[in-house]
């Protein structure tokens, strides 16, 4: 969905109509409402709109364009404590940015802000990640002095 | 009657009622629907009914262990088990898919007995056997015979059963072995996966082994399974296991530029690994797309329904938060699933991941079951979810045998039956029939589908290319003066001789021609 899944709100609204015709062309069997009833542009909307927003958490997309040294680290800044309400409310906008596209980004410009934004992330995670274990190394040393 | 007695009552019909739905929905027209059989299904039936009759595989070796197709090995389980259905229903469609739609049926037993022991909630166990019943991606993969869903049974009864005994609930822990040895013998994938889920249960459970292995005869059935699986470990590291393997290796795809440099080689590999790793947990593939294959997923849907995203989610999220032993099972096991699929390519791959439902259907059910209490606050939140739910049951049966069939019916080598039917049931008329070689496998379709004794082909010396009237040859081919003959062209080739009829797939585009001179 959108050139290397990197899809906007004009992706959503052609391929779900293209998907309700070109399935209701194929249930020339069926009755018409029974036709509606299984190919619909609400659902196909939802189903798409759904599919672009869930696309920029990807996995796949991660895999694909984010350095490998980032993708724990980005995984630890999402899930430890500290400022994690603040990464996870940026987190669910980030996708409408890219999907509305009010910059008029280019696909080249979208991904690298994609990968900048991902490895600000991971940044994150790392400094998380580093105050975790120096915190415990703190414990330990004072447990130890006592 | 007991309170107690009528909860019980009450829970074998909910099973009873979960299997009775499970079987419907898996043996419903069984051998036309999705589709005719597909290659490696043909392959299978012929080689199971040469098997039957003669003891024999196509390739005339006695009972084999390792069954050669393609340039390839097959693995045993699945032919010796069509074997016996053949027996029973004959050589047909049915009698293929049927061990793959009984596997699928057993999985669902199981799976719920699993989970209502690691749970301790019938509810849930319930809960998640129903979802696994009406799962598009168990359905689709135990309704035509991928070796892949036996596989993934042996493998849960095996984990059942050893998960069983650790408990110290019954003396189960060689019957789980056997089974994990038996998934050995069914699928390629189980190679990597059950050596990692065993690994994960010795370290887990590491204080249960004494017991278990100073029990009388231990040390016997450790020698007679050490035993079974050495054909198995001979195979895998012999030329034909590591052909298999290097054949469908994702290091194929290593760019040339870099195949001399070996850092840069390993970085490439590692890369590529981690990148085929997580396409299995992609949410588009799991709810949004499904795989790139055509026989693997539903086009217009992943391979579970986009209701149960949120669910999956919350179960995930909350199962380990909570951590719950049913959860932190399914999702190691969610983990090791992947591991064999990502050395291969294509990813994701539906079929190698199969194994990932089990543990996908476990979350969603989870998600539910402590969702139910919330759903009730809300008022008419229960309605919409059954009217969701059913909506998109009827929609996903409706896409699966309306649209599916139809879509996809290259990848299921549509045509292939009609074609090999007619020049057989033709062949009385002519003095040859020919088939162009563009058919894949052409020869099995033609004795699997016809009447055809396994002993007289394994006579014949070419069997692949000619037996009797019938010829597969190279084309485009010269008309012949001398002879009448039939001749069945791909769906491009214009002969010169009378055409007699073009012979359509499932989704209505030409897939062979049939002439006559």
């Amino acid at each position: 969905m959108g050139e290397l899944n990197f899809c906007t709100a004009a992706d959503i609204f052609k391929i779900a109509y293209e998907n309700a015709i070109s399935q209701l062309s194929k249930d020339v069997a069926f009755p018409f409402l029974v036709s509606r009833f299984f190919h619909n542009k609400i659902f196909s909307f939802i189903h798409n709109i759904l599919r672009c927003y869930i696309l920029y958490f990807d996995t796949k997309q991660l895999g694909r364009w984010v350095p490998l040294i980032f993708l724990p680290f980005i995984f630890f800044a999402l899930i430890a404590k500290g400022g994690r309400k603040w990464i996870w409310s940026i987190q669910i906008m980030m996708p409408i940015f890219f999907i509305f596209n009010p910059l008029h980004l280019e696909l080249g410009a979208k991904l690298i802000w994609f990968k900048m934004y991902y490895e600000t992330v991971g940044t994150l995670g790392i400094v998380k990640c580093g105050i975790f274990f120096f915190d415990k190394l703190k414990l330990r040393i004072r447990k130890n002095t006592n | 009657m007991s309170l107690n007695k009528y909860f019980s009552n009450r829970i074998i019909l909910y099973f009873c009622l979960i299997i009775i739905l499970a079987a419907i929905l898996r043996l419903y027209n069984l051998g036309n629907k999705p589709h005719d059989l597909y290659v490696d299904e043909v392959d299978i039936g012929w080689n199971a009914y040469s098997i039957l009759k003669t003891g024999r595989d196509e390739h005339g070796k006695f009972m084999p262990i390792f069954f050669e197709s393609f340039g390839d090995f097959k693995l045993p389980a699945y032919i010796y088990l069509t074997t016996i259905s053949e027996a029973v229903f004959g050589k047909s469609a049915f009698a293929v898919r049927l061990t793959s739609a009984l596997a699928g049926i057993t999985t669902i037993t199981v799976f719920i007995l699993l989970t209502q022991h690691i749970s301790k909630s019938w509810k849930l166990a319930l809960l998640a056997g129903l979802l696994l019943t009406i799962s598009p991606w168990h359905l689709l993969f135990t309704r035509a015979g991928f070796e892949a869903s036996l596989s993934r049974c042996f493998t849960t009864i095996g984990l059942y059963c050893l998960i069983l005994d650790l408990d110290r609930k019954h003396k189960t822990f060689f019957w789980g072995i056997t089974s994990f040895i038996l998934a050995l013998y069914s699928y390629h994938t189980a190679r990597i996966t059950v050596p990692l889920g065993l690994l994960f249960l010795i370290v887990w459970k590491i204080k249960e082994l004494p017991r278990i292995f100073s029990r009388k005869w231990s040390f016997i059935k450790i020698i007679v399974l050490s035993s079974a699986t050495v054909p198995f470990i001979i195979y895998a590291f012999s030329v034909d296991g590591l052909a298999r393997a290097q054949s469908q290796s994702f290091i194929r795809d290593l760019p040339s530029i870099i195949k001399d440099d070996h850092f840069k080689t390993n970085i490439w590999e590692i890369e590529h690994l981690t990148e085929n790793y997580l396409t299995y947990f992609s949410l588009d593939y799991l709810f949004f797309s499904g795989d790139s294959i055509g026989r693997h997923s539903i086009p217009g849907m992943g391979m579970t329904y986009l209701w149960q995203l949120p669910f999956f989610l919350v179960g995930m999220y909350v199962g380990l938060k909570r951590k719950q032993t049913a959860a932190f099972i399914y999702f190691i096991w969610f983990l090791i699933t992947p591991a064999a699929a990502a050395l291969a390519t294509p990813n994701p791959h539906a079929l190698r991941g199969l194994t990932g439902s089990i543990s996908l259907t476990f979350f969603v059910s989870f998600g539910i079951y402590i969702s139910l209490s919330f759903l009730k606050k809300i008022r008419y939140a229960t309605l919409i979810f059954c009217l969701t739910v059913g909506y998109a049951c009827t929609l996903f049966l409706h896409l699966y045998f309306h649209h599916y069939p139809k879509l996809t019916s290259p990848d299921w080598f549509g045509g292939y039956k009609e074609v090999v039917e007619y020049g057989f049931n033709n062949s009385y008329k002519y003095d040859a029939v020919n088939f162009t070689n563009s058919m894949l496998k052409g020869y099995a379709f033609l004795y699997f589908y016809n009447d055809f004794s396994p002993a007289e082909v394994l006579k014949a010396k070419n069997y692949q290319l000619n037996f009797g009237k019938f010829t597969f040859i190279n084309d485009p081919y010269i008309k012949p003066i001398d002879k009448k003959v039939l001749y069945v062209s791909n769906q491009v080739e214009i002969w010169t001789g009378k055409l007699l009829k073009v012979v359509n797939n499932s989704g209505d585009d030409p897939a062979f021609q049939i002439w006559e001179n």
